[in-house]
């Protein structure tokens, strides 16, 4: 049983960055209609750029935060520069263009940082409290907990409250129509690209603590799992993504701690094809239109 | 008397391959003026290019003395210029009350404006928080129409409004817009095929075949249009 609520407890915390990250896909997938496989990439990208200020400056919350601005300038500019100009007839362009984007992506850090594993340090303690013998969360569970409950929150607030993020729907679901209400689509597509970016910036920030490091290819499998994620919760619905992203999380804390941690992966691609079978909407994608 | 709109040798197409042809054509304030055709004559790319959705190879689009090419589509609507497209452009993902007040965002406070249309039209008023994909096909025409309104357009743009409704339903609407031009002087250019019902509150017609708009007076125009004879 201590196993049981101590695996617990670990998948819950995996599974908000999983969360997280899975939102950002699902932020892009609304906005424009594709699955951005270079988000662990350009998060990786983010990440050396906040630890690099925090090792300069001594400041870990500095880094952090030249992270998340850099994740908003970086998800603009692959939208402006690249993603606008990509032939949008076939959603496949897209993903090839975003495939290659990893590869320079992943390339480029190599070139200037090396390709070994370099420390991402947790700015708070990762020791979990105990309670009656059983280790439960940690300092830094919680300020991931904190940190991606106050962005769902900030997203829930701009897309349902704001004029702004009213728009963004609009020119999501559709554009032409958006533009002919005098909406500014190709700005909201940037914001969504730069939000998105931001987001999964933040996952960035808070799952390299736990894994290996800052490498170039560190986000490799967290991608997979938050695409998991996304896909389970249905690729259009930010509250799938979230409970995606739990349900990943303690799938593979429960798989890891019974089984033993290398067939997790294999767990997570079995969920994937399991969905994509069973339900390929996802667990909460709306069914809907009325008939007559 | 200089027309609200005013359209001349319009030529515009989908990649290279024209589908309107040196369109010459004129709406006055305050008019309805009724285009008709079959399908696939170029009614609907018409008002694309006239939003600025189509970009024309050739010709002129004056609109209240402004020339709008090269205006981009966004833009148009600040001008006076509304489009309600072909299958109502209704966001389904979004609630009527958010559809609405899409339609007047540009214009910082369009609290009166959306206050109007929800008196205007009140089956709307009753379902402000429902998702557009639970509204009936007229209860999307509505939808669309009072959104292309919260903007207080001059001119409004109209793809076939009819369309998959019933007899009455189409009835009420063009009733409605015989109204919102008496009322409020709005001039709208109405792209129809249902020709009887576009007729009966249209102050002008025009019928396009091919691309290319003819005036119509009688009957056996409107015959030929449709028919070929």
């Amino acid at each position: 049983m201590d196993r049981f609520v101590f695996l617990t407890f670990d998948g819950l915390s995996r599974g908000a960055v999983y969360a997280a990250f899975a939102l950002a896909l699902v932020l892009i997938w609304r906005a424009a209609r594709i699955v951005n496989f270079a988000q662990g990439a350009m998060a990786v990208a983010t990440a050396y750029a906040g630890y690099s200020v925090a090792a300069a400056t001594g400041s870990y919350w500095l880094g952090f935060a030249v992270a998340l601005v850099a994740g908003l300038v970086l998800g603009a500019a692959v939208e402006r520069l690249v993603m606008r100009f990509v032939d949008h007839s076939s959603p496949l362009n897209q993903v090839v263009v975003a495939l290659g984007l990893v590869l320079v992506i992943q390339a480029v850090l190599g070139m200037i940082y090396g390709n070994e594993y370099r420390p991402a340090a947790a700015p708070v303690s990762r020791e979990a409290f105990t309670a009656g013998g059983i280790a439960l969360l940690s300092r830094f569970d919680l300020f991931v907990f904190g940190s991606v409950a106050a962005v769902v929150a900030l997203l829930v607030l701009l897309f349902t409250r704001t004029d702004v993020g009213l728009r963004m729907r609009a020119a999501a679901f559709a554009p032409d129509v958006s533009r002919l209400l005098g909406v500014n689509v190709g700005g909201m597509l940037t914001l969504g690209w730069a939000l998105a970016s931001a987001v999964g910036s933040l996952a960035g920030m808070l799952v390299l603590p736990t894994e290996l490091g800052l490498h170039p290819n560190a986000m490799d499998i967290v991608f997979v799992s938050s695409f998991t994620a996304a896909v389970l919760g249905g690729l259009d619905s930010p509250v799938g993504a979230v409970a995606g992203g739990l349900i990943v999380g303690l799938l593979l804390s429960y798989v890891s701690g019974y089984f033993g941690a290398t067939v997790a992966p294999m767990a997570v691609l079995i969920l994937l094809v399991v969905v994509l079978l069973g339900r390929p909407g996802g667990l909460f994608a709306k069914s809907t239109a009325r008939t007559a | 008397m200089t027309a609200l709109l005013e359209v001349a040798g319009l030529t515009a197409g989908y990649g290279g391959a024209p589908v309107l042809h040196a369109v010459d054509l004129a709406v006055e304030e305050g008019s309805i003026v009724a285009v008709l055709g079959a399908n696939g004559a170029g009614k609907t790319t018409l008002l694309r290019t006239l939003s600025g959705l189509v970009r024309p190879t050739a010709g002129r689009i004056v609109f209240a003395g402004l020339d709008l090419r090269g205006i981009r589509v966004e833009r148009m609507v600040r001008h006076g210029l509304a489009h309600v497209p072909e299958g109502r452009g209704v966001i389904t993902e979004l609630t009527v009350d958010e559809n609405l007040r899409l339609g007047g965002l540009w214009r910082g406070d369009a609290k009166a404006a959306l206050a109007e249309v929800y008196d205007l039209f009140e089956p709307l008023a009753r379902r402000k928080k429902q998702p557009g994909h639970q509204l009936s096909g007229g209860e999307r025409q509505l939808l669309a129409l009072g959104r292309a309104l919260v903007a207080r357009p001059r001119l409004l743009l109209l793809d076939e409004p009819s369309l998959g409704l019933a007899p009455k339903v189409t009835a009420q609407i063009m009733g409605l817009l015989r109204t919102l031009r008496d009322s409020t002087g709005l001039a709208v250019l109405l792209v129809e095929q249902n020709a009887r019902s576009a007729l009966s509150i249209a102050d002008a017609g025009v019928v396009m075949t091919l691309g290319r708009l003819e005036k119509i007076a009688t009957e056996d125009d409107i015959r030929h249009a449709y028919l070929g004879f």
